[in-house]
């Protein structure tokens, strides 16, 4: 009995004497910022045993009826700083449900007090990064048209008079807009109150006040004006995402849901004294195109000495799941069995073959100047590999990540100097290539790894698996960053935002999400296809093209507004990416078919596949 | 492997000798009429494609009525040739367009075949092709990806329900790393499968098995998907539908075919999933080739997409066998029953003497003991004819509705804390008196299915306040009125039955428009026709729309109620399912176990062991008007009710074909009751006067440690699996040394103590006990030991004491025997 008390109470005083002489070393360094982050990864504080010989020697020697009294002083220290601390914690948790209460209180008041004026202002503010203040890209005349088209289906359910007996030569206010108070309320209070209610506040949200439903709940603010499909409000309702609402409820009849899109659509007002506003869309505005970071100067990398031997053609082309575009030259890379085929994008020449024996290539990226070209991919079941090229020379500069299961995920830094991959081993590792070794490894996933993506500016590196799992590190360290929950399913594509701000993500949900790299928020979300999202890339201006199971693909503004939908490919496409910096969207389907469209008419302007015959070269020249 | 192949090849050539003599015989003396015949299955070969093949099996039967495979010995002859080839083992290969016989001889006997063959060729189909791979390799069992979560996160439906899915998961998924149609042969699937990766569920086939062509064959295809009308599987069927096979290893190969919605048939054979369902007398590998073992009756199943088939395999010595004389059937139960027998070469038990028949009786018609002066009175009773006249005067005492009001009260699941006690109270009264006045089942099971009105004014609408959703709903009608187990359905398509979630959906559609709301008498629920409501199918998210279980759609115009529409359907004469569900349970309850068994589990995988005879019960109940004291008294007027559960050494195996009779312990509240009424003892039950029975028990809820221990069931489901009939320590330790035996032992107002008061002598009294407990009086040297023990006691208080205890935790009293 003694003894165990009595060890316990030496390992509490060594755990209070190392903390001490942490603190004290600590102390003694430089402090961070005086200092350039270290190149490697922070090794752990290194343990002090001397000191704790030193602080042991010194114990021995301490009579132990002195040592024991200060143990007790110590313990009962201890206790009551615990004491304290709960106490502390519990005023900060009822004082913060009291500011809760009071701003909720506040928020009404606005709202009844608030001049007639004023009324339909949105309310929501987004946490987006940075937006310029450029004009939407959208002009406000087309909206109203749509709110226009929207208003005679609702004007039947209103009490005002029908349309007909409205004269044809009204202005324009007479046009019905759907509001809160008249349309939208009543529609809640009949489904939802039930647990939505100021005293339930089921996932803390209060439907039966605009104020309250305008501040969201829990998991955020549940309505972006003007964009159902970006306010969960309608995705839940409309049964696009979980859990289903009304909660273990059939859906809403398909007029309700009709009025509450329109409100949305129409920028959520508040009575029928609102204004239309222009809508304000929550999201991103464009970037000016960032300069890559090395761009050889005399001229784009484009391949000199790289062979060109094709190999026989298959069977049948396999499925166009990787394609690349170099950022700096006129230049395409394309999977193939056992080969990647390189085209020039202005002569459409095959311009070189680089071997892959190992399989099928299911990643591809060219480095930010261009002059390599990451190839993943392997058999699957069999062996993966990931090899970087010289894109001039077609050599093998390196090959990583030897597996025994093709490797899906794959990317390099734009300084050249990481890669990193993961695949069925459910682990992301990161080679350092200036010194061939692994620099870190990423362990935190519990499925296997889908994607992976370095920020432009090489500090982030994003990783992403089958289960929804989604994180981004700090690329030199593997140092955690955000965890960006919110997929249901498998992530399937990443991408960052030019200017590394922003990061968009594409996923089994069919949803793409765009997340700020600030504060790990997420910014938007927009259900992208009739199926999985299976592809998303930016534009250096930050438009978006995805590709998904529908076999379509998209064009999107910089905050997500739809822009174009080209031609369908027919099966499951899966990789878009912009080529020529913009001007170009390439996507690739199931069947190995490669479309070229261009981005600013929709026109398809090049198809080939993913199994080049020999003869075809010939006829094309180079 | 090589020496049971040698010993078959053996015993098949003895066989061929033994049955050729005779029959050469029988040929010359009278070459018609013979009763040895030769068959060949199919008798209709249709060839749809020229890629198809059909196997073409030859029986001969024996006068003794076994049959042998002789496919392989036969002589096939074409007219025209060219049409059709033979290549080995009854293998028939289509070579052109065109119509041909094929006549097969064998050892004087001739057989013939009619074949129209086909030049087209069947392109490759997902659905039809691959998918039946998928199942017959186990891909999408239970276990494997089947599972509702896949594994290793590739998932296909569990045995293929749901194809589109299956299409998607396996061809784009997973960026189409599962196929490769550039390179098929490093196709993951196949080096999974082959097991030159490493895979989870090991080996499935080798590259040389064609199974591996049929997926190799659609990779090579471009993994093509079917186009919208590609045709769907309409029947199947498994030849020869019945075969008898001599013990310890003879053979026979089997032929499954299916139907399809374009008129073309397949044989199907290599695909379909092979399994026996008693593998101690017959076993099928997976080629549908069936080997016989120990002697018995085997079923054989073979199952392809959403179908089902079985073969009934009878495996019998091969010695000479001879019905016994004196063994002549009282009624046609015994016809029935003994026509099973003979061909199973199986001689039954001798009937039981008159002690073992009277408790037997007792026990089942009224659930009761005979009392010591019935007991006498029947044995003393020497004129002709006493047995039948026993069973009638039985069936007219009041104990007999009590009996099957307790049934009833299991099937509709009557508790309290579901109906509360009132409604308990009324519901059960209600159900007693209909059996009470005799009203036809057929009206009770309309009266419930069709109730209307409160709950108190109406008690049968109860019925509709056990389960209130419509699933769960006509998952207990199914189960309780059809004997048809749908749950599984719910989630997936049966495995082992044709019930497909469609059939689940559109069956409990009948039940959605049920309504429900409160009386002025808060503890009363008023059920009434709602006019609205559906149910939605879980794949489709549709409106199921109403169709009769394994029957067609009704028109039903809007606001009707279903209800009404179902109960007609149900009660209706020519119902298959109803009038046979009832028959087998009040089987069930006079012999331990149901022609189909459980009697609530009837599928084509739990075959009946004689369907002839179950499908004569039920037209005689229904031609009866479904009269269930008539019922009873055909069942114990047989001489199979009556037989002795001594066995000889041709049953002595025998569990299901009625050879002998069964040992079965008292069921809870019989215990209870007998054990009351031997000491005289009354029990108390909650709510019920002094001395009410066990049997008389209306409320599931009603607490009793005794009648809980030995298996009463709780009625919390309609499964007849619910009443436990297995042995536990706790019920032996409660018999041994509980206080409901001892107790009354003891009791100053029990038989023993009245007995000893009244001055009776110790073997008077060694008497009566044995008579009020086992029905027979002791014999003598029960006399001898009982003298002997009492003698040596303390008094014959004490020794009497102990014998009482003695006899009632013997086996002779526990068990119905």
């Amino acid at each position: 009995m003694r003894n165990r008390g009595g060890s316990r109470h030496l390992g509490l005083l060594a755990t209070v004497g190392l903390v001490v002489f942490a603190a004290a070393a600590a102390a003694q360094e430089p402090k961070p910022a005086d200092k350039p982050p270290p190149a490697k990864p922070v090794q752990a504080q290194p343990a002090p045993p001397q000191t704790l010989d030193q602080l042991l020697d010194a114990l021995s020697k301490m009579d132990p009826k002195q040592l024991n009294e200060h143990l007790a002083k110590l313990e009962a220290a201890h206790k009551k700083l615990n004491d304290e601390a709960a106490a502390l914690r519990n005023q900060l948790k009822s004082k913060e449900a009291q500011a809760a209460a009071v701003k909720r209180r506040i928020d009404m008041l606005k709202i009844l007090l608030r001049p007639a004026g004023d009324a339909g202002k949105p309310a929501p503010k987004t946490a987006a990064a940075p937006v310029k203040s450029k004009p939407s890209p959208e002009p406000a005349p087309q909206k109203m048209a749509e709110a226009k088209a929207a208003a005679p289906a609702m004007a039947a359910k209103t009490p005002k008079p029908a349309p007909m007996t409205t004269p044809p030569e009204a202005k324009e206010p007479s046009v019905q807009l759907v509001n809160y108070e008249q349309h939208v309320k009543p529609i809640l209070i009949e489904n939802c109150v039930t647990c939505h209610n100021p005293d339930k506040a089921r996932g803390g949200l209060i439907v039966d006040s605009f104020g309250t439903l305008m501040e969201g709940g829990s998991s955020g603010e549940v309505l972006s004006a003007g964009d159902p499909d970006g306010s969960r409000l309608w995705l839940l309702l409309n049964h696009e995402e979980k859990p289903h609402m009304p909660w273990k409820q059939p859906k809403l009849a398909d007029a309700q849901l009709k009025v509450i899109r329109t409100w949305i659509e129409q920028g959520v007002l508040a009575d029928a004294d609102s204004k239309p506003q222009k809508v304000a869309r929550a999201g991103m505005a464009p970037v000016d195109a960032v300069p890559s970071p090395r761009v050889a100067s005399g001229g784009a990398p484009l391949p000199v000495t790289a062979p060109k031997q094709l190999a026989a053609p298959t069977a049948r082309p396999t499925a166009a799941v990787a394609l690349a575009a170099s950022p700096v030259a006129p230049l395409l890379a394309v999977c193939g069995t056992r080969q990647i085929v390189l085209y020039h994008a202005e002569t459409r020449a095959i311009v070189a073959v680089l071997p892959y024996p190992e399989g099928t290539v299911r990643r591809l990226q060219f480095t930010a100047d261009g002059l390599w070209l990451l190839a993943a991919g392997g058999t699957a079941g069999k062996q993966g590999i990931v090899v970087i090229f010289d894109v001039a020379s077609g050599q093998r500069v390196a090959e990583l990540e030897k597996q025994y299961d093709a490797i899906p995920a794959a990317a390099i830094d734009p300084y050249r100097e990481l890669v990193a991959a993961g695949g069925s081993n459910r682990v992301v590792r990161v080679h350092d290539l200036l010194t061939g070794e692994v620099a870190y490894e990423i362990r935190k996933h519990n499925d296997w790894i889908t994607a992976v993506a370095f920020s432009p500016d090489a500090t982030l590196l994003a990783t992403a698996d089958r289960s929804g799992g989604l994180f981004v590190w700090e690329a030199e360290t593997g140092r955690e960053v955000h965890e960006l929950r919110g997929h249901a399913g498998a992530v399937h594509d990443l991408a960052f935002r030019p200017g590394s701000d922003a990061l968009a993500s594409a996923g089994e949900d069919r949803s793409v999400r765009l997340w700020n790299m600030d504060n790990g928020k997420q910014i938007k979300r927009f259900n992208a296809h009739g199926g999985a999202t299976l592809a998303v890339d930016f534009a250096p201006d930050a438009r978006l093209t995805t590709g998904g199971a529908d076999g379509v693909v998209k064009l999107w503004n910089p905050d997500g507004g739809g822009l174009r939908t080209f031609e369908p490919l027919g099966d499951w496409v899966y990789v878009a990416r912009f080529l020529e910096r913009g001007k170009l969207v390439m996507a690739g389907n199931w069947a190995g078919q490669v479309h070229i469209f261009e981005a600013e008419t929709g026109r398809r302007v090049w198809q080939l596949d993913t199994n080049p015959h020999p003869d075809a070269q010939v006829a094309l020249g180079d | 492997m090589n020496q049971r192949t040698n010993r078959a090849t053996r015993t098949h050539l003895a066989l061929l000798c033994l049955a050729c003599i005779p029959c050469r015989v029988a040929a010359d003396d009278k070459p018609a009429g013979t009763l040895r015949t030769l068959n060949a299955h199919p008798t209709v070969v249709r060839l749809s494609a020229s890629n198809d093949v059909q196997r073409v099996v030859v029986v001969v039967t024996e006068e003794s009525g076994l049959t042998r495979d002789v496919t392989d010995l036969a002589g096939f002859a074409f007219s025209p040739e060219g049409i059709v080839e033979h290549v080995g083992g009854g293998l028939l290969v289509p070579r052109q367009a065109g119509a041909a016989v094929l006549t097969i001889a064998h050892d004087g006997l001739r057989a013939e075949v009619k074949i129209v063959a086909a030049n087209t060729e069947r392109s490759i189909s997902f659905r039809n092709d691959v998918e039946p791979v998928l199942m017959k390799a186990g891909c999408n069992s239970g276990a494997c990806h089947g599972n509702a979560r896949g594994q290793e996160g590739f998932r296909l439906s569990l045995f293929g329900f749901d194809p589109q899915m299956d299409y998607i998961n396996l061809t784009r998924q997973a960026s189409g790393r599962r196929l490769n149609v550039a390179e098929p042969d490093s196709s993951l699937m196949f080096l999974k499968a082959t097991a030159q990766v490493g895979h989870g569920g090991g080996e499935r086939f080798t590259k040389d098995n064609p199974l591996f062509a049929v997926v190799d064959r659609w990779v090579r295809a471009g993994l093509p998907n079917d186009p919208p009308d590609v045709p769907t599987l309409t029947g199947l069927s498994i030849l020869p539908r019945a075969c008898v096979l001599a013990s310890g290893g003879a053979t026979q190969q089997t032929v499954v075919r299916a139907t399809y919605s374009d008129g073309t048939e397949r044989d199907v054979s290599a695909l379909a999933l092979f399994s026996t369902l008693n593998e101690a007398s017959a076993v099928i590998d997976s080629n549908g080739r069936v080997t016989a073992k120990d002697p018995g009756e085997a079923f054989v199943m073979a199952r392809f997409g959403t179908f089902a088939v079985v073969a009934q395999i009878v495996v019998v010595a091969d010695q000479p066998f001879e019905w016994p004389q004196n063994v002549r059937p009282f009624n046609y139960i015994d016809e029935a029953v003994h026509a099973k027998l003979r061909k199973m070469r199986v001689r039954p038990s001798a009937v039981a003497s008159d002690e073992v028949f009277l408790r037997r009786a007792y026990l089942d018609i009224l659930g009761l003991l005979p009392t010591p002066a019935e007991t006498e009175h029947f044995l003393r009773d020497a004129a002709a004819g006493k047995r039948a006249r026993l069973i009638d005067e039985l069936l007219q005492r009041p104990e007999f509705p009590e009996v099957w009001a307790m049934k009833w009260g299991e099937m509709l699941r009557i508790e309290s804390s579901k109906l509360g006690v009132k409604g308990v109270e009324l519901y059960s009264s209600w159900i007693r008196d209909a059996i009470f006045r005799d009203v036809p089942l057929d009206r009770i099971v309309r009266d419930l299915l069709t109730a209307e009105g409160g709950s108190f004014h109406n008690p049968p609408a109860n019925f509709f306040l056990v389960e209130t959703s419509p699933t769960t709903m006509a998952e207990n009608v199914a189960q309780v009125f059809m004997g048809v187990r749908v749950q599984c359905a719910q989630c997936h398509n049966h495995p082992f039955e044709r019930w497909t979630q469609d059939d689940y959906y559109s069956f409990a559609a009948f039940f959605a428009q049920i309504g429900r709301k409160r009386s002025e008498d808060p503890r009363e629920t008023i059920v009434y026709n709602s006019g609205g409501g559906e149910v939605k199918h879980l794949r489709t998210g549709q409106n199921a729309r109403p169709k009769f279980l394994g029957g067609e759609v009704p028109d039903i115009p809007g606001g009707q109620d279903r209800r009404k529409v179902f109960a007609d359907w149900l009660t209706a004469r020519d119902n298959p399912w109803f009038a046979q569900c009832f028959v087998n349970r009040v089987w069930a309850h006079f012999f331990g176990r149901g022609i189909v068994d459980p009697p609530d589990d009837v599928r084509v995988s739990n075959p009946p062991s004689h369907p002839e005879l179950l499908e004569r019960l039920g037209q005689k109940l229904v031609e009866s008007g479904y009269d269930i004291r008539a019922l009873v008294r055909d069942i114990c007027n047989s001489r199979t009710y009556q037989l002795s559960t001594r066995v000889n050494e041709t049953n002595a195996r025998d569990t299901r074909n009625l050879s002998h009779a069964t040992i079965r312990r008292l069921s809870a509240e019989q215990l209870l009751d007998a054990i009351c009424a031997v000491t005289q003892v009354r029990e108390k039950f909650a709510g019920l006067p002094l001395g009410a029975r066990a049997m008389q028990v209306a409320d599931a809820k009603t607490g009793s440690y005794f009648l809980g221990t030995f298996g009463r069931p709780p009625r919390q489901t309609a499964c007849t699996c619910e009443r436990r009939d297995e042995p536990t320590l706790s019920q032996a330790l409660h018999l041994i040394n509980g206080p409901t035996v001892w107790e009354k032992i003891k009791s100053p107002n029990g038989r023993l103590e009245r007995l000893l008061e009244a001055g009776s002598q110790p073997d008077v009294i060694v008497n009566e006990l044995y008579l009020a407990a086992l029905a027979r009086g002791p014999t003598a040297a029960e006399r001898a030991a009982a003298a002997t023990h009492i003698a040596a006691s303390k008094d014959a208080r004490t020794g009497l004491q102990d014998l009482f205890w003695a006899v009632l935790n013997s086996h002779e009293f526990v068990f119905n025997h």
